[in-house]
C-alpha cells in the first residue's frame, strides 16, 4: 500500500512539472448611470406608437354636433363642446434610488383659438409646464384625464398640436 | 539508541530520482556545454490593443423593458509569446480576481464567479484570439463605478 502511495505522489509530482500554465488579468472600469424612461402607454383617437416616447393620436374630422372620436365622449355645452379621454403615461427607472417623480406637459405649440387643451382638469399652454403630479410612481402607468374643449366660436380647422410630457426623479 | 535502515520503498524512490538525473546526464552527451537563456519567467497572457484594462464607458439602460442592461465588448489575447504559428493548444479558465457585487460577467456565455471556469478548450497557443465578454447590469444596481477584474489561465 505504501508502494503504490509512494508512486502515485510521484506520477502527481512529474504530471505537475509537465503542465505550462500562463494567467493574465483584464481590468474592467466603467459607470454605471442612472436613468428614467418616459412612454406613452394609451390615449384616446387613433394612436400609434404606444409604448414609445412619441406617440400620436388621429382624432379625424370633429364636430360638435357629430360622432365621437374613437377612444373620447363628447359633451356639449351652451357655448362649447368637449372631447374626453385619458392619457396613460408611465415612467420606468434605472440605476436609481429615487422612490417617485414629477410629470409636467406643455404644450408644443399655442393652441388654435378657441381651443383648450387640458389635462387632469388644468388647462395646458406652450408657455409653461403644468405639474401633472409631484408623486408619480415608477413602473406604473398613471393615467390622466384628457379635455380638449372647442368654442362654438372656434374656426373650422386643424387643431393639432403636441403635448410634451417631462419627467423628473424626485 | 536504535537506527532504522531505508525501508525498501524510500531505496526505490531514490534509486528512481538518481536514475533520471544520470539520464539527463547522458543525453547532454556527458559534457558541460554553455546554452544562452532568458531567467525563467512564467508564460502570460497578453490582452493586444487593451493594455489589460478594459474601459466599457458611461453604461446607462436602453430605455427597452428588459431588467438589465449589457454592454458587449471584444477582447484579443494571445497565450505566451507571439509566434507564426499556434505553437499547441491551451485550455483557457476565467474568474472573478475582484468581483463587483451589482453586474453579471460573461466570457462566451460563461457565467463568471470567483471559481474558475473552463471558457474555451483548444486554444491555439502562441497566437491572437478573442473572447466576448458580456457586462449586464440589472436596473436595481445603484449608479457609480463600475471596477472588476477578470483573471485567466491557460493551461497547455
Amino acid at each position: 500500500m505504501k508502494k503504490l502511495a509512494f508512486a502515485a505522489a510521484l506520477l502527481m509530482v512529474t504530471s505537475a512539472a509537465l503542465a505550462d500554465t500562463s494567467s493574465g488579468t483584464l481590468t474592467v472600469t466603467g459607470t454605471v448611470e442612472s436613468s428614467i424612461n418616459l412612454t406613452i402607454e394609451s390615449a384616446g383617437g387613433t394612436t400609434s406608437g404606444t409604448g414609445t416616447a412619441a406617440a400620436t393620436s388621429a382624432l379625424g374630422n370633429i364636430s360638435k354636433y357629430g360622432s365621437a372620436p374613437t377612444g373620447f365622449t363628447l359633451a356639449r355645452g351652451a357655448s362649447n363642446w368637449t372631447l374626453s379621454s385619458t392619457v396613460g403615461v408611465k415612467v420606468d427607472k434605472a440605476n436609481l434610488t429615487s422612490t417617485d417623480y414629477t410629470l409636467t406637459a406643455q404644450l408644443g405649440s399655442a393652441p388654435a383659438s378657441g381651443i383648450d387643451w387640458k389635462l387632469n382638469g388644468s388647462t395646458l399652454s406652450d408657455s409653461a409646464a403644468t405639474t401633472l403630479t409631484s408623486t408619480g410612481t415608477y413602473g406604473s402607468t398613471g393615467s390622466y384625464s384628457w379635455d380638449v374643449v372647442v368654442a362654438d366660436s372656434a374656426a373650422a380647422a386643424a387643431i393639432d398640436n403636441a403635448i410634451n410630457f417631462t419627467a423628473t426623479s424626485n | 539508541m536504535s537506527t532504522r535502515t531505508p525501508t525498501p520503498v524510500i531505496a526505490a524512490g531514490l534509486l528512481l530520482f538518481f536514475s533520471l538525473f544520470l539520464s539527463l546526464s547522458l543525453q547532454a552527451g556527458g559534457r558541460r556545454r554553455v546554452v544562452a537563456a532568458s531567467p525563467s519567467s512564467p508564460m502570460t497572457i497578453e490582452f493586444l490593443g487593451t493594455a489589460g484594462v478594459l474601459d466599457v464607458g458611461r453604461i446607462a439602460a436602453d430605455g427597452t423593458k428588459r431588467n438589465s442592461t449589457i454592454q458587449t465588448r471584444t477582447v484579443a489575447m494571445r497565450i505566451g509569446p507571439q509566434s507564426r504559428e499556434a505553437r499547441g493548444t491551451a485550455t483557457l479558465y476565467a474568474f472573478l480576481e475582484i468581483p463587483d457585487p451589482h453586474s453579471i460577467v460573461r466570457v462566451n456565455g460563461v457565467v463568471l464567479s470567483s471559481t474558475p471556469r473552463v471558457i474555451m478548450r483548444d486554444v491555439p497557443v502562441g497566437i491572437r484570439v478573442t473572447q466576448r465578454i458580456e457586462i449586464e447590469i440589472p436596473k436595481d444596481a445603484p449608479e457609480g463605478a463600475l471596477q472588476l477584474s477578470i483573471g485567466w489561465t491557460a493551461t497547455e
